[in-house]
């Protein structure tokens, strides 16, 4: 779909409604689809990385809310650094330390603030570590991905696109069914680990 | 095998986690089951990625594994999306080419896994979205200036804002603040997490506080049709889901809704957000099966069991109420404090039960007696000051308060009222003991008890101190109504603790008082026989000087005055002697009327049998029937009368409908009905087993499409009626003219039946006289004739008396006017003195009770449903042989079911002795009320109260002998931090003292106070020029220079509504109930009690005492210093003392205009005292009850 042919109001949803145009359309996103193919281009850089980073801080915080605001932070910071950057090197090691440090300091205001530390330090620790740090999925885990969503059931998987891909809403979903907001979550929680679940067997950790 | 409970509870998080923000307790939770098991942790993370690894995913990928998707259908677009889109941009080039343009942008970000939207306002331009939105390429950043973090920061959620949801406040000081619905205010009792979940303490105030205002008892605005108030509404199907699901919170659309920060419950419009430490008790409470209970104030009360606790030090605990509070104390490791000293303790008690400070010899005797047994020196100090006649006054002070008692009617006029011997029949009730359920009882319907006694109507003025609205443009009704709905609050939050208010528009958000059970609590108070309006207006002759009007509205009671009644008397004996001077009107009248030609002549009949079909019916002297008993709808009247003497024919037959105090309008009116109006259907007439015809009537009054004619047409639905367009107020006559004479012989009987069919409520004629006049040649004579209106009876002539009357009068009688005149100044005199009686204000019920109708948004003006008087549903009813009347409900309110009363009332004595109510907000016990810092200790209390027979003075001696009451007030440091409130009362309370006893203190340090109980209002100093200045001159304050004016303790004080007494700061306005007084601090009292005239006097009085009191200033000082705290003072306080004394009397002996000023005289001694007084008397510890 052509987002110019729809005119303003369409294009403006189009544009910001998220990855899937971002992937179907955009001709900067798409010649990035190798890590730091093109580098100079920083800006599409933080854009390919936003997920992962989002993804990552939320593992360290297990608050969306804390993820968003310090995924946002971290982009000003590797803004700032942009010139620090070697094209040459490796861009999630790069942004995933500066995201670390991020959750560190968050972690130890929120210890100060209420008064008692979580994780535990060992755990953070781990967590931080976690390989997925340091490297993108391997392509067999990207095969995987592919291959276990084939195996969804067409509606499950559908719904789950819908819901990551398209990041069309929980309420949006739930309503088109005619399920409540909190079934439909437990339903999307089954679809998931249903997905893990069969990586998991073709991929081990 | 069931799933492990870590396993379950690490699935449900993870289900959670990119759908909304978790709660504390669940990312808590969420670190400690990956710390256990670390095996979890690439499950986490796989979860954690599971988005962007799939959106990293493209749709080629996606097609080589033969994976097509539908195509995006753009009808199906969300709904909500499309709405919001102008707001939305992509965040990550968005937010950077905004702040590269230097623009201001709303940046709200929209991420695949949450439904968060957060706005944000950036720096810039005013067409935030479009323009970076548009034109998001990447040549736009090639050289950007410096992205300032801030434009990226969403500032609503800055990692430092302590409003952040998503930071957790847990454990036991979160839950302390979620145990108390009022959360700022902060009930500073500590609690730890509580170890099970009670639905009363823990999640009701939770579910009141943030839930109930939608989801409530109120079903006009419920949402959702849910309600969650109760078990069965909250977990009713509602279709595939419930809100709650008991023992399952994920399953629970409740949970679902307040963890969901895309659309949370509560609404953000709502204002409302539950604390962490809310949800995860919503969550342990749902879990372990979501039980309900009934709010704990609206069950029975039981006498729980005394606890045994045994101090290592003081022993076992004596008095039930040091064993609850110790109990309590112990769980929080808290000792008590010692006892307070021997001074400290008689003041204080003093204070407090006679709310007079001790004298000397007061002091020093009970000083000694504390020496030798502290135990029994209590004792025997509490029963002499509570058999003192100013115990009483002491007592009354809240009271007073609660029943806003004012000595003037509010609103601008502001007239005076008499309401004082109401206020003195409560400081009697005190002092007399009566048991609480007596003065409950007369209070509310002393008026209905058999033969009430003048005091037991006095009594219920309680329920007429409400505000009066004299002003000229007040809409009678809509007042009246304003008063019934005074009464209804007022009476529910003395007794009941419920803030009923709430009701009056609409049912209640957080009690379960419907709009129908607040109209029906109304219809108790509805039939009060008053206006709404002031019927008695009397300018004040008061000797004081001053200026003011006594209005009063009815009903009210005379109340007996020695002076005026001998003056009635002999006014009334010299009236009755002019009167009997005055000539015989009749018989001039008949002469008059036979000069007229005229021989008409009505004489009235004696009634010999008479029976109505619904009512009781009852001759009077006059030979007028009344009716009486029911008041029904319709209603057929058939009277027998007696032929009079001398009757051989009649021809006319003459009906006279008339007032009775049962009627409509004050009794002014001519029936039952609500206008005082009647509808006569039909009249027939039986003589000798015939029915006799009506040839012709006429009438003094003929309602429009009510002639007097349908009264003998046959037709039952057409009738005579006399409303002129407004309320019947006087009694009108009908004339019926027999067909022909009939013939009869004095003797007979003549049978007269009057029916009332008409589809008008009750309107039937109340009191009527039947007369009668023989044959005569004379035609009756026609309207607007002498004749005419000679024939009728005084009552009913209207308009001027005919000119040719009042001449034939003057010329038979030349001296009747000046003989009239004196009878009528006589009678101007007695109206005018019996205006001087004071008339207080009382209840009374109207017969016929008054309709009540459930007003709409209680509009006085939108009357719906009718209802009938009856207590709220949710409590226990009233006995149904119990009548519907204030009686029955005062013997309601004084039952042992009623969970409320006993509980409210020993909470306010208990809030009088400790400064807090074990109840904090003695006003509210609803479930928006705070919980009791010590619920067995109230309910033992309340029970003891009512086994006691409601023995108030049994309640306070139990109170102020306790352990409790008598510890020291001192507070360390420790209790400071942990119970800064004294709610658990490891110390006595110290607060300062109401201005009331400020003021009498003061006094009575200056030896000035004059204690006479009881009495009208009275006039102390106060500015110059306040009332006029305020009432545009209408009212002036009489300034009276007398010390029983002056000196008498404030109660007695006037309480002008509009400018209440300018030295009683934190007074309650007595402009409507107030059961809790309030403590501010504000400078202008510390000038007061320095500037005010009674103080400064109060001073002067003190400085005289000292200067008499011994030659050496110091020991003046020291006893200076006793009088005002109650101790003689340490030698470095009277060193200081002596310091000031001293520089005072140097500054005085050389400036004698000064010394003129301070003492009244020319001693610098005694000016020098003087100020040493006012130090004394503004002293914290004299300011304070320590």
């Amino acid at each position: 779909m052509n987002a110019a042919s729809v005119g303003g109001f369409f294009r403006d949803f189009l544009v910001i409604s998220g990855p899937r145009e971002t992937i179907l359309g955009n001709p900067v996103v798409d010649a990035l689809s190798k890590e730091n193919e093109n580098p100079a281009d920083f800006e599409g850089l933080l854009e390919r990385f936003r997920p992962e980073i989002r993804d990552y801080l939320l593992s360290l915080t297990a608050s969306l809310s804390a993820a968003e605001d310090l995924a946002q932070e971290t982009a000003v910071i590797l803004w700032r650094k942009r010139a620090e950057f070697d094209p040459a090197g490796n861009f999630r090691a790069w942004a995933f330390r500066i995201a670390f440090y991020q959750a560190q300091n968050h972690r130890r205001k929120e210890a100060r603030r209420v008064g008692m530390e979580f994780p535990l330090d060992a755990t953070f620790e781990r967590l931080a570590e976690y390989p997925r740090a340091a490297a993108a999925a391997s392509a067999p885990r990207r095969e995987a991905m592919v291959h276990c969503l084939g195996r969804l059931p067409e509606d499950d998987r559908e719904l789950l696109l819908r819901r990551l891909q398209d990041g069309v809403s929980l309420e949006q979903l739930s309503s088109e069914v005619g399920m409540t907001r909190n079934a439909m979550a437990q339903k999307i929680f089954r679809i998931k680990s249903a997905l893990l679940a069969c990586i998991r067997r073709r991929v081990p950790a | 095998m069931p799933k492990k409970e870590y396993r379950h509870d690490f699935d449900s998080i993870l289900a959670a986690l990119h759908e909304r923000e978790l709660t504390a307790w669940e990312r808590e939770r969420l670190w400690s089951i990956l710390t256990e098991h670390p095996e979890l942790e690439a499950e986490f993370h796989d979860h954690c990625f599971l988005a962007s690894d799939l959106g990293g995913i493209s749709a080629r990928e996606l097609a080589s594994g033969g994976i097509e998707r539908p195509p995006v259908n753009v009808l199906r677009m969300p709904e909500p999306v499309m709405q919001r889109k102008r707001a939305r941009l992509p965040l990550w080039s968005g937010a950077v080419a905004a702040a590269a343009a230097g623009l201001l942008a709303i940046v709200v970000y929209s991420s695949p896994f949450s439904d968060v939207e957060r706005s944000d306002v950036v720096l810039g331009g005013d067409e935030p979205a479009s323009a970076p939105a548009e034109e998001p390429s990447a040549g736009r950043v090639a050289s950007p200036p410096q992205p300032a973090p801030a434009a990226l920061r969403r500032a609503g959620l800055s990692l430092d804002d302590p409003s952040d949801e998503g930071v957790a406040l847990a454990g036991a000081a979160a839950l302390a603040n979620s145990r108390n619905p009022r959360g700022g205010e902060g009930s500073g009792v500590h609690v730890s997490a509580p170890e099970e979940i009670s639905f009363n303490h823990h999640v009701r105030p939770i579910l009141s506080e943030n839930c109930s205002f939608c989801h409530g008892t109120d079903d006009k605005t419920r949402e959702a049709d849910l309600r969650l108030d109760t078990f069965e509404g909250a977990t009713r199907d509602l279709g595939g889901y419930a809100a709650i699901v008991p023992g399952d919170h994920q399953a629970s659309e409740l949970w679902a809704r307040i963890t969901d920060s895309g659309d949370p419950m509560p609404p953000v419009k709502s204002h409302r957000t539950l604390s962490e430490a809310d949800k995860e008790i919503l969550r342990r409470w749902i879990d372990s099966g979501a039980r309900y209970d009934t709010h704990w104030a609206f069950k029975r009360i039981e006498r729980p069991a005394v606890p045994d606790v045994v101090d290592a030090e003081v022993g076992a605990a004596t008095n039930p109420v040091d064993a609850f509070v110790q109990e309590r104390l112990a769980q929080e490791s808290l000792p008590q404090s010692p006892r307070a000293g021997a001074r400290t303790l008689a003041r204080r008690l003093h204070l407090d039960l006679v709310g007079l400070p001790p004298s000397g010899k007061e002091l020093s005797a009970f000083v000694a007696a504390f020496e030798s047994d502290p135990d029994a020196a209590v004792s025997a100090r509490v029963e002499e000051l509570l058999a003192s006649s100013h115990y009483g006054e002491r007592m009354s002070l809240a009271w007073l308060d609660a029943a806003r008692y004012a000595d003037s009617n509010g609103f601008q006029k502001d007239g005076n009222r008499n309401q004082w011997p109401w206020r003195d029949w409560v400081v009697q009730a005190f002092n007399d003991n009566m048991p609480f359920d007596r003065f409950t009882i007369e209070q509310l319907a002393g008026d209905l008890l058999p033969n009430p006694t003048t005091d037991q109507l006095i009594a219920t003025a309680f329920n007429r101190n409400h505000m009066l609205n004299g002003e000229g443009g007040a809409i009678p009704e809509e007042q009246r109504i304003n008063y019934v709905v005074d009464r209804v609050d007022t009476t529910a939050t003395t007794w009941l603790g419920l803030t009923m208010a709430c009701a009056q528009c609409h049912s209640h958000k957080y009690d379960p008082i419907t709009h129908r059970d607040y109209f029906e609590f109304f219809a108790f108070f509805n039939s009060v026989p008053e206006s709404g309006v002031v019927d008695k207006r009397v300018g004040n002759q008061s000797q004081l000087g001053g200026k003011s009007t006594v209005e009063v509205g009815r009903p009210f009671l005379r109340l007996p005055d020695e002076a005026l009644e001998k003056e009635r008397a002999r006014l009334e004996a010299q009236r009755d002697k002019a009167k009997q001077a005055l000539p015989v009107m009749a018989d001039f009248e008949a002469k008059v009327l036979a000069e007229q030609g005229c021989d008409i002549r009505f004489v009235d009949l004696e009634p010999v049998a008479f029976e109505a079909e619904n009512q009781r019916l009852k001759v009077d002297d006059s030979q007028a029937i009344y009716a009486e008993g029911p008041n029904p709808f319709n209603d057929t009247y058939t009277v027998t009368y007696k032929v009079p003497e001398g009757f051989e024919t009649i021809r006319h037959l003459r009906l006279l409908p008339l007032q009775h105090p049962s009627h409509t309008n004050e009794g002014k009116g001519l029936a039952r009905s609500d206008s005082g109006n009647f509808v006569l259907t039909e009249i027939e007439i039986v003589h000798a087993g015939q029915p006799v015809a009506i040839g012709s009537a006429q009438a003094s009054y003929e309602q429009r499409r009510f002639p007097i004619g349908n009264t003998f047409d046959g037709n039952p639905k057409t009738g005579w009626a006399v409303h002129r367009a407004k309320p019947v107020v006087k009694p009108e006559v009908a004339t019926f003219t027999l067909q022909e004479a009939l013939a009869v012989a004095p003797g007979q009987e003549l049978q007269v039946t009057l029916r009332h069919d008409s589809q008008h409520e009750s309107h039937n004629i109340g009191r009527f006289r039947l007369s009668a006049a023989r044959d005569s040649e004379h035609p009756l004579p026609e309207k607007d004739t002498l004749a005419n209106y000679l024939l009728l009876p005084v009552a009913v002539r209207e308009g001027e008396e005919p000119a040719e009357l009042a001449a034939a009068r003057k010329a038979a009688f030349p001296d009747i006017k000046a003989k009239e005149k004196a009878v009528a100044a006589l009678d101007k005199r007695i109206a005018a003195l019996d205006k001087q009686f004071p008339d207080i204000m009382v209840m009374q019920d109207q017969q016929g009770i008054r309709k009540t109708h459930i007003l709409e948004r209680g509009n006085y003006l939108s009357p719906t449903e009718e209802v009938g008087a009856g207590t709220p549903a949710f409590l226990p009813g009233l006995p149904a042989d119990a009548p519907r009347n204030r009686l029955g409900l005062a013997n309601w309110m004084v039952s042992r079911e009623n969970p409320l009363v006993a509980r409210v009332v020993v909470n306010r004595f208990w809030q009088q002795f400790f400064g807090i109510g074990l109840v904090k907000t003695a006003e509210d016990f609803g479930v928006q009320g705070e919980l009791p810092s010590h619920p067995e200790l109230l309910d033992w209390l309340a029970v003891e109260f009512i086994e006691s027979g409601w023995d108030v003075k049994h309640l306070v001696r139990l109170l102020v002998t306790s352990d409790t009451y008598q510890q020291g007030s001192t507070v360390t440091p420790e209790q400071l931090e942990a119970d800064p409130e004294n709610r658990l009362l490891a110390r006595a309370s110290r607060y300062r003292l109401p201005a009331m006893l400020l003021r009498d203190q003061a006094l009575a340090a200056g030896g000035l106070l004059r204690l006479e109980v009881g009495g009208p209002p009275v006039y102390p100093h106060q500015p110059e020029g306040l009332w006029k200045e305020f009432s545009f001159s209408q009212i002036h304050y009489p300034h009276v220079d007398s010390p029983e004016h002056l000196y008498r303790r404030s109660l007695y004080t006037f309480w002008r509504r509009t400018s209440p007494p300018p030295n009683m700061f934190d007074s309650a306005t007595r402009q409507v109930c107030t059961v809790k007084s309030s403590i501010t601090n504000t400078p202008l009292q510390a000038l007061t009690m320095l500037n005010d005239v009674t103080f400064v006097e109060a001073a002067r009085g003190l400085g005289a005492r000292m200067a008499a009191a011994s030659e050496d200033p110091g020991q003046s000082l020291a006893f200076g210093f006793e009088l005002a705290t109650g101790r003689p003072p340490d030698s470095a306080e009277l060193a200081v003392l002596e310091d000031g004394f001293v520089s005072s009397l140097e500054e005085f002996q050389v400036d004698p205009e000064a010394t003129q000023s301070y003492a009244l005289s020319d001693a610098p001694r005694l000016a020098a005292f003087t100020r040493t007084a006012q130090v004394l008397l503004n002293l914290d510890e004299t300011l304070n009850r320590n």
